[in-house]
């Protein structure tokens, strides 16, 4: 048998660790993790992204910050994206309209099935609904 | 950077005033204004754009879309078929609350991308309506009711012991004509009193009115289309009405379209048809 983890095995963990630290933002942050992958398809990716940016400074923008640095960590893990040139989830909310459609198919994918992850585990952690 | 959050390629192939698909163009050509997402903007009462109202949904044809569906449901339904064509009283405003980036949504067709009324939402209407019309709002009374769980299903602990499926079928409305947009508002003046978690804000006029836009269709006639197996056709009888399925049905929708109304903010006047 061979011990080699999957790409699954490595984002399942990782999503595990990211709704563990998030569990201290409280129950509401599920509610807003399990709102973005609705947000990403009726809108799309830069679209939802940018909605997530222009909450930054608001009263929800804690979760919304949470939830974006884990989505850059976790593509920049995948190396998805350019560290270099994108070094915050800020930064890839402008960077994501500069790309091709191949590589926003690529990441919409990724994240959604990131997010499918997150809100399980948010869900599990979490308590209270 | 662009106000529309496309890939680079589809932007430079196309704009927003080109996109002939209203839920396109509504969903994925959202304009981010600076810090926010709008489809509609006034300044001092000028209005900067509107990408709602004016849209004409070139390229379909909804007499013909309206026709073709009714037959689909003719040849589904060979004897047991109705077609009724009501307008919308005011305003309707359906979806309203989707997930979306302007806050507001509007539920449009995934492929025509016009507005239109699923028929799980038409079932439910009409459904509830009974329900609190001939039951007296009371579920568990209702499922003890042959009829009505002849009519519209039920789960297994009603009078049939068994899950049952309903026999009526709600077909989705379509407009006939093209529908007309309409940007609508409400207006909450006291929001820091009503997101106030800890009682100490009080309702009171210091506040700034905080508008928030919404789409609704307006003064647009849609076809509703209920069909039923003629082999499920029996006779039935819910509080004094008695009657074939069918003919229940047909007068359930009718009542549940004009008395209670579909969609959202029913309860100040949106959502019914005459």
């Amino acid at each position: 048998m061979s011990f080699l983890r999957t790409t699954d095995q490595i984002k399942i963990e990782f999503a595990f660790n990211c709704a563990r630290n998030a569990s201290v933002l409280g129950k509401e942050y599920k509610s807003y993790v399990k709102k973005l992958p609705m947000l990403i398809k009726t809108n799309g990716l830069g679209a939802a992204f940018a909605f997530m940016y222009s909450k930054r400074s608001k009263e929800e923008g804690k979760f919304w910050n949470s939830i974006g640095r884990d989505i850059y960590n976790w593509l920049n893990y995948r190396n998805m994206i350019n560290s270099d040139k994108v070094r915050s989830f800020d930064e890839l909310v402008f960077a994501i309209s500069q790309i091709s459609s191949v590589e926003y198919r690529k990441i919409t994918s990724e994240v959604l099935s990131f997010l499918s992850w997150l809100k399980r585990f948010a869900d599990g952690l979490i308590e209270g609904d | 950077m662009s106000d529309s959050l496309v890939p680079k390629e589809t932007l430079e192939k196309i704009n927003r005033n080109q996109v002939s698909n209203f839920a396109l163009k509504f969903h994925k050509f959202a304009r981010f204004d600076g810090d926010k997402f709008l489809f509609f903007k006034t300044d001092k009462g000028k209005i900067i754009f509107n990408d709602v109202e004016n849209f004409n949904f070139p390229s379909i044809n909804f007499n013909n879309l309206c026709k073709e569906i009714s037959e689909a449901a003719k040849k589904l339904f060979p004897t047991i078929n109705y077609v009724k064509k009501l307008i919308i009283d005011w305003r309707l405003t359906l979806g309203l609350g989707s997930e979306s980036v302007y806050e507001t949504s509007i539920n449009l067709h995934p492929v025509y991308g016009f507005p239109y009324i699923p028929g799980q939402s038409i079932k439910g209407v009409v459904r509830s309506w009974v329900i609190l019309e001939y039951f007296n709002k009371d579920e568990e009374k209702a499922y003890q009711s042959e009829t009505f769980c002849h009519l519209f299903g039920c789960p297994k602990e009603s009078i049939l012991n068994k899950e049952y499926q309903g026999a009526l079928v709600f077909f989705d409305a379509y407009p006939i004509e093209t529908p007309k947009l309409k940007v609508d508002v409400m207006n909450p003046h006291y929001q820091p009193y009503y997101s106030d978690k800890t009682n100490t804000k009080p309702p009171a006029d210091y506040y700034n009115p905080n508008p928030i836009f919404f789409v609704t269709v307006e003064n647009t006639s849609f076809q509703f289309i209920i069909g039923i197996k003629e082999t499920e056709n029996n006779l039935g009888k819910i509080d004094n009405i008695q009657g074939h399925y069918f003919d229940l049905g047909k007068k359930f929708l009718l009542e549940a379209l004009t008395q209670k109304g579909v969609g959202a903010k029913t309860a100040v006047g949106y959502g019914y048809f005459k």
